[in-house]
């Protein structure tokens, strides 16, 4: 049976505070079910609250911080460059086992290649930490109009970071966007929860190659069941399927300079 | 070969009742081919498949050579809903009463917001006295209006209401039964007035609990299976059903027996 390694599963950080064990065994039994055998967790509130007291009441949890196939995500801004010692906040959640840095301009407002995040980029670049971005938070009209110019630019000028796109607002890919983006910048990678289209993941493994695209189950806006089996469902072959839903993940977050 | 088993899926087959042939100008289909659509369809064991033509949205002219062209290529697989476009009324009316009984034909499909027209204008009055009189099935795309794309409001299926008032007999599929899960509750309670709406969750909301939140208030017997290919892949929705806790009496029904019951004799032609 083929085992996951999700990269994309959000949660109310709240329901899983300490002590909270009931909850928590849940959450393992859920990931357990579906064979989702390693799993990177974001806390909503990150998104919706404050970036900060979200990832401190998820990544400083010492319940979650003593299961072995659980890692985070940090949510970041700007301001993580003026307000704090960027090496020092970044090595502290590297050691709480945070994998991935999210961010989100749109609905944080903020510029993505700007003075401080270009600070930022050269810090992940450096250390090889891939970054997780959202197609739709570069929809800064809301109607489709995106700032490619910009993903292109931090592409390229940061080429040491692997970006891991997702798009949470399902039409975004069926767009003419991203093909052009994976055949130019070899540091993208696509998370596939909303690979919606006929035969689509199937054809960015061919076209691409199987390891340009990650397992994320965009759970609970998804089920697992439905992310996971449409990968199951794949006529790809076995081992194009193994680095999808494992390998290729597990392969760019050994590549992270932790020490 | 996918094998089905080993995720504990199992069924006879499928009666796919919502699917297109043909491209859309602001989707990327990579290579695509009608081929590739069907291929996949038979491949998940569907055995009939009912379609309408993308090209027609667009273009009414088209329409019939493109119907024909695929009828000649997959023969009695597919089951063909042609389009109503209410800015040409007649001309529509006209090519549906031509055709009908020279394809497999399965009824007419409206979609309010490609067509900029809402669903409870008069512009499709015409379409209501027709379907009325010929005991004809409308497939109507309908969605939230309470969505980013403001066009959405045009899809609205509780305007229906004044149609279905008006026209009891006519029998009305919504197509994504509203397309948003905080709005499938009041789409549910809508339908529970009415006999002769038919239900689909084909499209991009992928939610299992809408299966049992519509089989509790319209019943099993209303709802069709529907997948919105080429546009979602079918295993998005194979997975969905399957995941709806349902029996397999009420996902049988779903999977193809609602819709031999709704369109009745499937190779007549």
């Amino acid at each position: 049976m083929q085992k996951y390694f999700d990269c994309n599963l959000w949660v109310e950080g709240y329901e899983y505070k300490n002590g909270a064990t009931d909850k928590i065994n849940e959450l393992e039994k859920k990931l357990k079910k579906n064979n989702i055998d390693k799993a990177i967790l974001t806390n909503k509130l990150s998104l919706s609250y404050d970036w900060e007291i979200g990832n401190s009441e998820l990544i400083e949890n010492s319940e979650l911080q003593k299961k072995e196939n659980i890692f985070f995500s940090a949510v970041i801004v700007p301001e993580l460059f003026t307000d704090k010692n960027l090496e020092k906040y970044m090595k502290k959640r590297l050691k709480e086992k945070a994998r991935i840095i999210r961010i989100f301009p749109k609905s944080h407002l903020f510029y993505i290649n700007d003075f401080y995040m270009n600070k930022v980029y050269d810090f992940l670049s450096n250390y090889r930490i891939p970054l997780m971005i959202d197609l739709k938070q570069l929809d800064i009209t809301s109607n489709k109009s995106f700032a490619i110019w910009d993903l292109k630019d931090l592409l390229s000028r940061h080429k040491g970071m692997p970006v891991i796109m997702e798009c949470s607002l399902k039409q975004l890919m069926f767009s003419r966007l991203f093909y052009p983006l994976l055949a130019e910048y070899e540091n993208l990678y696509i998370e596939l929860s909303n690979l919606l289209l006929i035969d689509q993941i199937e054809d960015i493994a061919k076209r691409f190659g199987s390891h340009r695209i990650i397992f994320g189950s965009n759970y609970p806006n998804l089920d697992l069941e439905i992310s996971a089996g449409r990968l199951m469902l794949s006529d790809l072959p076995e081992k194009m399927l193994e680095d999808i839903a494992y390998k290729n993940l597990e392969k760019i977050l050994r590549r992270i300079k932790i020490g | 070969m996918v094998d089905l088993d080993k995720l504990g899926i199992n069924y006879e087959k499928i009666i796919d009742s919502h699917i297109h042939l043909g491209v859309l100008a602001n989707t990327y289909y990579q290579n695509y081919s009608d081929k590739k659509v069907i291929d996949i369809q038979k491949r998940f064991k569907v055995v009939k498949s009912f379609c309408s033509h993308c090209i027609a949205f667009s273009s009414l002219d088209r329409q019939m050579d493109a119907v024909e062209k695929a009828s000649g290529q997959f023969g009695s697989h597919l089951y063909w809903y042609l389009i109503y476009n209410p800015n040409y009324p007649e001309k529509s009316i006209k090519i549906i009463d031509e055709n009908k009984d020279k394809i497999n034909f399965a009824g007419v499909k409206i979609h309010p917001v490609f067509h900029l027209t809402s669903i409870n204008s008069k512009k499709y009055f015409p379409l209501w006295e027709y379907a009325s009189s010929n005991n004809i099935i409308t497939l109507t795309h309908s969605w939230s209006p309470d969505t980013p794309n403001p066009k959405q409001h045009l899809s609205n299926p509780l305007l229906l209401k004044c149609v279905l008032e008006r026209y009891g007999d006519i029998k009305i599929i919504l197509a994504h039964s509203g397309g948003k899960v905080p709005f499938y509750d009041k789409v549910a309670d809508f339908g529970k007035n009415y006999e002769n709406l038919y239900y689909d969750f084909a499209g991009d909301t992928l939610y299992p609990p809408v299966f049992r939140k519509f089989i509790d208030k319209v019943g099993a017997d209303k709802i069709l299976f529907g997948s919105d290919m080429p546009m979602i892949d079918i295993r998005y929705h194979i997975l969905n059903i399957f995941n709806a806790g349902l029996i397999k009496e009420e996902r049988e029904k779903i999977l193809y027996l609602n819709a031999i019951k709704l369109f009745g004799n499937l190779d007549k032609n």
